[in-house]
């Protein structure tokens, strides 16, 4: 009995440790890192900032990461990158404050390939409103490890020479255009806190 | 203490009897040779064939068919009788690396082809492979490994390959490339007889070395003080000899064979250069710019796509930030552009200094340029706003 017991005792004590996704409700007001705010039309799921490479940013899905994910990250600071570094002699991409629209698309272009995606491209590049902020809209095509290719939509914005970064991703087969019309909707609703 | 010395002449000794208890010899393959089911051979060829399903779908295979007719015709030019046992797959990873599985797949990864000066160079390192693959070194390693009960430690995936973050991308056939890492010995054997295969196939023999010593001189040239002080080795893996310790021997060999030979350079040169843009855009996303303008300066000597060139020589300095640097990229843009074969790219990053310049007017020129370049360029829309708002201004 006792050792039933203390089986069970250690099964629970391991589920506790392991870092679960936590629920965000439809209708939600979503802040990020005190920089900016979406309302999400629908519910998401917010990974735990262990489980993401992410450098302070939030990671949510709908469905799991593998078939939609959004990115956001807040109030990223001259010098730092998007995702974290695995390596000193392999870094990764840092934002610099005086990108131009154009570096600021290859910013979030090779970050993404630094994540692991494959043939990264931007498309569209067009200004965009951030909240009252004026900002940048692209959109973004990859590939992932196994040929499965990704559509995605992307805006960003300068505030304070800080940037903030609204990246969906999902595959272009059914799934990206499942959550497209949201994520348009979503992306209407960023306000950066002043 | 006797009984520590005890313990510990006990220990070795058991060591050595699991060392020696399975002989991890093996015998040269032979052309068209496949293992039995039933051995540890077959089963190391099965992890090959399923990396190999991977390679066929991942995105980093590069399916050019002219590229890959080239390479293809290179290693049956090496292997000879063995060409129709060896499948080759040209990868798009900006290291310098080849590899050769027990089963007959070879990889080729683009890093290679952009560090090579010539056929010859290539040749080398592919004839090097083919000669792993066929005295089965992959096979002795596992059994040596197995025998050293260390085949977890080869298993430990990352560890090799840690700072390249693209190998994600190859799944199971990036923990294959760390299991056939090949002892010091096999790379010896392997640069013999590579050697061997290479000069048999009439190139010159002083270029085997060359290769080697320009991955020197770029590994001293890197940003990053760890990589100037680690001696450059041969790959993205480090068991293979020191390169200094290669040189050495591919020059004493060179120097005992016969001087003549040919080394394919320009139609290997015109050919590699289609897909320089490409290669030296990867090259950049490495981050480390003292390698990149080695790299630069090198392809400038060979007098390769001067126009891709000076325009990627200033894509290094703008990304680079150094004081100083923005006038170098300035410079270098400007050279670009006198050159047909710069991309349009290098129109619209002058154009970007000129506006940052407040030069609207050259600007403007520039950015035209660029569109009339191309047209359906992703920026489009915010060049022509730009342009839509200077106009008044020309």
């Amino acid at each position: 009995m006792m050792k039933k017991l203390y089986i069970l005792g250690m099964a629970l004590l391991v589920a506790s440790c392991a870092p679960s996704l936590k629920a965000v409700p439809a209708g939600s007001n979503y802040a990020v890192n005190n920089s900016f705010q979406v309302k999400l039309d629908q519910a998401w799921a917010e990974f735990p900032s262990s489980l993401t490479r992410l450098n302070g940013g939030k990671l949510l899905t709908v469905d799991g990461g593998a078939l939609n994910e959004l990115q956001l990250v807040g109030g990223l600071e001259d010098g730092e990158p998007m995702i974290k570094d695995i390596s000193k002699e392999r870094p990764a991409p840092v934002y610099r404050a005086e990108m131009n629209d154009n570096e600021l698309a290859e910013f979030i272009v090779d970050s993404l390939t630094y994540l692991g995606l494959v043939n990264v491209q931007s498309q569209l590049l067009r200004p965009a409103k951030f909240g009252a902020k004026d900002g940048l809209r692209f959109d973004i095509t990859a590939t992932k490890t196994k040929g499965l290719i990704l559509s995605g939509k992307v805006l960003l914005a300068k505030s304070d020479d800080e940037l903030n970064i609204i990246v969906f991703m999902a595959p272009q087969e059914h799934y990206f255009a499942q959550l497209a019309p949201q994520i348009e909707n979503m992306m209407r609703t960023a306000q950066i806190f002043q | 203490m006797t009984f520590i010395r005890t313990k510990i002449a006990a220990l070795f000794a058991l060591l050595m009897f699991l060392n020696s208890c399975a002989s991890t010899s093996a015998p040269t393959l032979s052309v068209g040779q496949k293992p039995e089911l039933n051995t540890d051979e077959a089963g190391l060829w099965m992890s090959g064939d399923r990396a190999e399903k991977e390679i066929l779908n991942s995105p980093l295979r590069v399916k050019d068919p002219k590229l890959t007719a080239y390479v293809e015709g290179l290693v049956c030019r090496l292997a000879g009788p063995r060409c129709p046992d060896i499948r080759v797959y040209v990868v798009d990873l900006p290291y310098l690396n080849a590899s050769m599985h027990p089963n007959g797949m070879m990889q080729v990864w683009t890093g290679l082809l952009l560090r090579a000066d010539n056929e010859a160079q290539l040749a080398y390192v592919i004839g090097h492979e083919i000669a792993h693959y066929a005295e089965r070194h992959s096979l002795e390693r596992w059994r040596t490994a197995k025998n050293n009960t260390a085949a977890a430690l080869i298993f430990a995936i990352g560890a090799g390959l840690g700072g390249v973050p693209e190998l994600a991308t190859l799944g199971n056939l990036a923990a294959i490339s760390n299991i056939f890492g090949h002892s010091r010995e096999n790379e010896r054997e392997a640069d013999q007889l590579g050697f061997e295969m290479y000069t048999k196939a009439g190139y010159d023999p002083k270029q085997s070395a060359e290769i080697w010593k320009n991955l020197v001189a770029e590994v001293e040239s890197s940003d990053f003080e760890k990589k100037r002080k680690q001696q450059a080795r041969a790959g993205a893996f480090d068991t293979h000899p020191l390169t200094a310790e290669r040189i050495a021997v591919l020059e004493s060999l060179s120097s005992q064979a016969s001087p003549s030979g040919f080394t394919g350079e320009e139609a290997f040169q015109s050919l590699m250069d289609e897909y320089l843009d490409r290669w030296l855009r990867s090259d950049l996303r490495r981050k480390d710019y003292g390698e990149s303008l080695f790299l630069l300066s090198k392809l400038e000597r060979q007098n390769r796509r001067p126009g891709a060139v000076n325009f990627f020589r200033g894509e290094v300095y703008r990304l680079r930030r150094l004081e100083g640097d923005p006038d170098l990229a300035k410079a270098s843009y400007e050279r670009a552009i006198r050159f047909d074969d710069a991309p349009p790219e290098a129109w619209r990053a002058l154009g970007q200094v000129y506006r940052d310049l407040n030069q609207d007017g050259r600007a403007a020129q520039l950015y035209t340029t660029y569109l009339e370049k191309a047209p359906n360029a992703p920026d489009r829309i915010l060049v022509q706003n730009y342009l839509n708002q200077t106009a008044g201004y020309q």
